[in-house]
């Protein structure tokens, strides 16, 4: 009966499958995605989810080199810096269209970046945000450190910059300053970016379609300026929320690939003939933070024994997959500049035990106070609670963290041993564990990590230690004035040596008060069947599907 | 029996049917104190608790207002319930959508789930019982009677995890998560995929929401099936011994006539009650079903929204799953005085 | 107390009697004897686990080089993989995620299972029966508010009101059980109050009355007692409900946190290693869970036909 059932629908699927064969289907690349896109204009897109849909259509001034964190040539073919660092002159590429019909020039460059940086433009439309043009580019209107761009030819293009910035290049590489079709922008208003606009680019894929919770339908642009080495037609990113289910999807063919497989499932997949996994080089470090309104945590003795205490590589071996490595500073290895591979953290919980003991905690830790937090948000000398001392963990697998829940607890067995006992406690859903963290309330060591996004330091040990206002909450109330001053002057600088030099210095100063715990920088694996070839992976994250081969 | 006091017996009926719901609205009432007071509990201010900490102090205020909050707790209790009336069951801290709207969307999937599992466990439990009654102490009686032992001590929890490893994973006969391969649309009419799919001549979308049915309605059958087993069992053989089927037999009546014109038609009036009982009590394994096979109904969002700390979903769809009972347990009682008339003489 | 000589001796022989009587029919039932064994079991492991596992600290628990180490001792050799002479016993259940013993976990598991199980019923039995009983016995205006109070929890699936009172006090084993127990004491009390309804008007308590004895004594002393056998019948019962229940609740992730061993937390964090086969960390807990709760069911029923003839629907 149960087998009856089973050849009726394998024939009413082979049909289906067969009959479309006839007439020359196009080739589709389908990749399974865990959630839906928050939104398709390039500009205002934060998700990484969003992202690999709008770097297959949209273009930047820069890209960068495959499957490298450096930026080359892109919509812009060369590029000029004046003297003083602060005018850069670019030349674009010539004949390039958007999906609209409409030509790529210097005039649409200016258009992007002027909505962008003018809160009083008409298409810098309220209800949006340009989240990373106010992070990168120090803010808005005068605050922006772009002060004018401006169309010199009508395939050139002039910044003038407020001061010189080191990240500058990078920073134009980024996929959210992809330059979108100033025409789709004018026609649709806020509607830009949403499913039933899409976006309107330059790339090798336009938009088709997206239907929320289900799917977004790509197809290939005939009229595409640059080169298409691969030979996919339609790229189909399908929504599949469950784990297990993308697994069953890639084994039975619905999908040809998804990011971060179960770390358990992945000897299944490098045991099928059909299927292959495939690294994507580690950009990215896994950190334990103090949070420092616990009192004991203020002591750098205290922070030094936690961090002697945990066992790095054992974690790495346990949970990464292969080609992860132990951290000791906030920059991976794989960073361009800004990765100091003298500083070496040890695991010695004996030594971590004589540190607390001179601290003053001969027994161990168990127990710790919180300081109080003022009406201004500073913390105060007050203690408010005395609490366990607990250990947060992540409630979602990232691509640092494979398993929030499991490594918290091998680090509560390693604490253990150095006479540290921690209480394990869990916030919410990532979301709220998310929120907690921003407000500084996860009141104890927590779970966290960073990928990077632009190659650049500045966007890696830069993003979290330039705070020189008030300690950030989020960053669990820390605060390194010496660090701090060396991180913005090192953003400031265009030589390249010596913002290597400034970096290092920093993770310096950052190792030496054992301000936070670094633990590992993992891959993250790709599973794929193994019709898909030349998928080149980017340590950044979101690769290009352009380069793709299907095979049969 | 008797014809005569028809007209009579109607309005003795109606009587009962109407002190029966004036008897359930206290417990309704009760149980709308009850879930309006759990929220009261949660530490902090109630509006923050219901917004999220996130939300901004003008949100904050428009609902302290919406909610009376500055006013006396019962005022507060009857502006809730007053909204709840007219449809309002609030809007989601994450996303701000209306709850109702949700619940709408996701709960025909519960409801095809909890059905499914509901029709099987009465088409096999009931056999299962009355043949174990008749062939007392048979090796099948015993048999039976040992799986439904077997069956009511299984938790839902473990089955599930007992079938997907089998019939999922080892087998791959199965599959085992959400009601859909990806890829795979019915048109929803009903709700309930495998009668939409059946009614657009979907068969494709028909034999893969019915695969992807399987394990979850075995799940979620296997204690109601043990349930409605025994009580039939037990049921049927209280009728059995009954002087009425003795003098059945004794007129010479055939075995198979005194059985179902006399002794199944009496036997099956406490198994209707129980069939209706455990529909409530589905509803409540399906929570734990659905979160295993990642089942899109209200079970598995009230999951994912205890961990997301949504309180307002959680404080409706405890409201829901708990008025359905209390609607059941009625109507089961109101169904039960038609088939068996000494109920209402009582 | 002491301010009341009853005469002792005689109600004495007539309990035993009444116990030896009710043992033989209880040994006369198969379901019991099988139930008995298996409660036997359960209980033994359950004390003998933390007896003789002192040194078990759950915390430091985690070997990671023994990550999903698979099932050796009495396994390898079904399976063929060694030989009996080179027979390994390190981890006869298997290791989980972090490297820690199964069997040690599953050990501790129960314990914990059987403790919060007992610890439930208590509560709610003792509350039930208190409630039912004063509510029964005194009738009138505190009878009905308590019945209706009473009806408004039934009213709801016991599981989903224990996970909407979690939510409310925060997830742990504590407020797991309390959750749990609290669902579960309108039973008792319906059932002690529907006893009491019963006895109240019977003529020993007439007699006891017109002796001039107190309602507390007349409570303690006759209604309580002959109340007994339906309450130990639905505890019994109760408890292997109570065991799942908080099982369910660590499965949700609202009951026991990491790291400490609970059967249902065990089996959540199983559903990710399945797919890739390692049914050991599922199978054992799983099969953990079904013996206490089989083992309650049976001995309940067992006991329910051979303490109350009344109850029994079959016979």
């Amino acid at each position: 009966m149960k087998l009856l059932q089973k050849f009726s629908l394998m024939a009413v699927l082979m049909a289906l499958l067969v009959v479309p064969a006839f007439a020359q289907d196009p080739i589709t690349f389908t990749f399974g995605e865990f959630g839906n896109p928050v939104q398709l204009d390039p500009a205002v897109v934060t998700d990484g989810i969003s992202f690999r849909v709008t770097r297959q259509g949209c273009e930047s001034l820069l890209e960068f080199e495959g499957g490298t964190t450096v930026p080359g040539p892109g919509l812009a073919t060369s590029w000029e810096q004046s003297e003083d660092g602060l005018t850069w002159t670019f030349q674009l590429v010539e004949g390039a269209t958007f999906h609209d019909g409409t030509p790529f020039n210097a005039e649409a460059v200016v258009f992007n970046f002027n909505r962008w940086r003018d809160t009083s433009n008409p298409y810098h439309f309220a209800e949006q945000t340009f989240e990373y043009y106010e992070a990168q580019f120090n803010g808005y209107d005068d605050d922006s450190i772009i002060t004018n761009v401006e169309a010199t030819g009508d395939f050139e293009v002039t910044f003038t910059l407020a001061q010189p910035m080191g990240a500058f290049l990078n920073n134009l590489a980024m996929p959210m300053f992809a330059i979108s079709s100033p025409a789709a922008i004018e026609a649709n208003g806020a509607n830009y970016g949403t499913p039933e606009v899409g976006y309107v680019c330059t790339g090798p894929f336009r938009f088709v379609s997206w239907e929320s919770d289900v799917q977004v339908v790509l197809e290939r642009f005939a009229e595409y300026w640059g080169e298409f080495s691969g030979n996919v037609d339609r790229v189909v990113l399908r929504v599949i929320p469950d784990n297990a289910a993308r697994f069953a999807a890639l084994q039975n063919g619905e999908i040809d690939g998804f990011e971060q497989p179960n770390v358990e499932d992945i000897a299944t997949i490098e045991a099928s003939e059909d299927l292959y996994i495939q690294l994507r080089p580690s950009f990215n470090t896994f950190y334990l933070a103090f949070n420092y309104r616990i009192r004991e945590f203020r002591d750098p003795l205290v922070r030094e024994a936690f961090t002697l205490s945990i066992d790095r590589q054992a974690i790495v071996d346990a949970f990464y997959v292969e080609g992860a490595v132990p951290a000791s500073t906030m920059n991976p290895p794989t960073i361009g500049i800004g990765f100091n591979p003298d500083i070496q953290q040890t695991f010695d919980p004996v030594r971590a035990r004589e540190l607390l003991a001179q601290a003053g905690f001969p027994d161990g830790l168990s127990e710790v106070n919180v300081l109080a937090v003022d009406e201004n948000g500073m913390v105060t000398d007050e203690v408010a609670e005395t609490i366990p001392v607990r250990l947060y963990y992540m409630p979602v697998v990232r691509p640092y963290n494979p398993d929030g829940e499991g490594i918290a607890e091998a680090m509560a067995s390693m604490m253990a041993e150095a006479g540290i006992n921690v209480e394990l406690a869990s916030a919410g859903d990532w979301a709220t564990y998310l929120g907690e963290r921003a407000n500084g309330n996860l009141l104890g060591l927590y779970q966290l990590g960073w990928t990077g996004d632009n190659g650049d330091p500045d966007n890696f040990i830069g993003y979290f230690f330039s705070g020189v206002g008030n300690p950030l909450p989020r960053e669990g109330f820390y605060q390194n004035t010496a660090l701090a001053d060396l991180l913005l002057t090192a953003r400031t600088g265009t030589d390249r040596d010596t913002r290597n030099t400034q970096y290092q210095e920093a993770e310096g100063l950052l190792a030496a008060d054992f301000a936070r715990i670094f633990v590992a920088h993992g891959p993250v694996p790709l599973a794929f069947r193994s019709r898909v070839t030349n998928y080149i992976t980017s340590p950044l994250g979101t690769e290009l599907f352009k380069n793709i081969t299907i095979t049969e | 029996m008797a014809r005569l006091s028809f007209f009579k017996g109607g309005i003795a009926l109606g009587k009962y049917i109407f002190r029966r719901i004036l008897e359930a609205l206290p417990v309704v009432i009760g149980v709308s104190i009850l879930v309006f007071t759990l929220v009261r509990l949660i530490p902090g201010d109630p509006a923050t608790v219901l917004l999220g900490e996130r939300a901004s102090p003008e949100n904050v205020a428009a609902l302290r207002e919406r909610l009376g909050l500055n006013r006396s707790l019962p005022e507060q209790y009857f502006i809730w319930i007053g909204n709840i009336l007219q449809g309002d069951l609030g809007t989601t801290i994450r996303g701000n959508v209306p709850i109702a709207a949700e619940i709408q969307r996701r709960f025909p999937a519960t409801i095809e789930l909890s059905l499914s599992a509901l029709f099987l466990a009465t088409v096999l439990g009931v056999p299962i019982g009355v043949i174990s009654a008749l062939r007392r102490n048979s090796w099948i009686d015993t048999l039976s009677m040992f799986f439904a032992l077997f069956g009511v001590s299984i938790p839902v929890f473990v089955l599930g995890l007992l079938l997907i490893f089998l019939f999922g994973v080892q087998l791959s006969l199965f599959p085992f998560v959400s009601r859909l391969d990806s890829g795979v649309e019915v048109q929803a009419i009903t709700g309930l995929y495998v009668i939409d799919s059946v009614l657009t001549g979907n068969w494709v979308g028909f034999w893969d929401a019915l695969e992807h049915l399987v394990l979850p309605t075995l799940t979620l059958m296997t204690i109601p099936l043990a349930i409605i087993a025994r009580i039939t069992r037990s049921a049927m053989l209280e009728v059995l011994n009954q002087d009425y089927i003795r003098t059945a037999y004794a007129k010479g009546l055939p075995g198979s006539m005194v059985i179902r014109r006399h002794a199944l038609r009496n036997a099956l009036l406490p198994v209707v009650t129980i069939i209706g009982l455990q529909l409530g009590a589905l509803l409540s394994g399906a929570v734990l079903t659905e979160t295993i096979f990642s089942w899109p109904g209200i079970g598995k969002w009230l999951f994912d929204n205890i961990i997301a700390r949504d309180y307002p979903i959680i404080q409706a769809v405890t409201l829901l799953i708990a008025m359905i009972y209390v609607v059941v347990n009625l109507a089961v009682d109101i169904l039960y005085t038609f088939i068996d008339p000494r109920v209402r003489n009582a | 107390m002491s301010a009341i000589v009853v005469p002792q001796a005689p109600v004495n022989i007539q309990h035993r009697s009444f116990l030896a009587e009710t043992f033989g029919r209880l040994m006369r039932s198969p379901s019991a004897r099988i139930g008995g064994v298996i409660v036997v079991l359960i209980v033994a492991i359950s004390i003998a686990v933390p007896v003789f596992d002192q040194v078990f600290d759950p915390i430091r628990d985690t070997n990671l080089r023994a990550r999903y180490a698979e099932p050796d001792c009495v396994f390898s050799l079904i399976s063929g993989q060694v030989s009996i002479g080179e027979i390994v016993c390190e981890h006869p259940f298997g290791a989980d995620k972090n490297g820690r013993d199964v069997m040690r976990r599953v050990g501790h598991g129960m314990y914990v299972s059987l403790v919060a199980g007992l610890f439930s019923v208590v509560i709610s039995l003792t509350i039930g029966t208190a409630l039912g009983l004063t509510a029964g016995y005194l009738g009138g205006n505190v009878d009905s508010l308590t019945m209706r109070v009473m009806d408004v929890i039934l009213a709801f699936p016991s599981l989903l009101l224990a996970i909407a009172l979690v939510t409310v006090a925060g997830p742990g084993l504590v407020n797991g059980m309390i959750a749990v127990s609290i669902t579960h004491i309108p039973i008792y009390a319906r059932l002690s109050r529907s006893m009491a309804l019963s006895v109240r008007n019977m003529e020993y308590i007439t007699a006891a009355r017109s002796i001039g004895a107190g309602d507390h004594w007349i409570v303690m002393r006759h209604v309580f007692p002959n109340s007994l056998a339906p309450l130990i019948v639905q505890a019994t019962l109760g408890l292997g409900t109570a065991v799942v229940e908080t099982a369910a609740l660590g499965f949700l992730g609202l009951g026991q946190q990491p790291p400490y061993p609970e059967l249902g937390k065990m089996l959540a964090d199983s559903q990710e290693a399945l797919a890739s086969g390692r049914w050991w960390v599922m199978v054992f807990p799983g099969m953990a869970i079904i013996l206490i709760v089989l083992g309650f069911n049976l001995l309940g029923d067992g006991l329910r036909d051979a303490l109350d003839p009344r109850l029994r629907g079959n016979d």
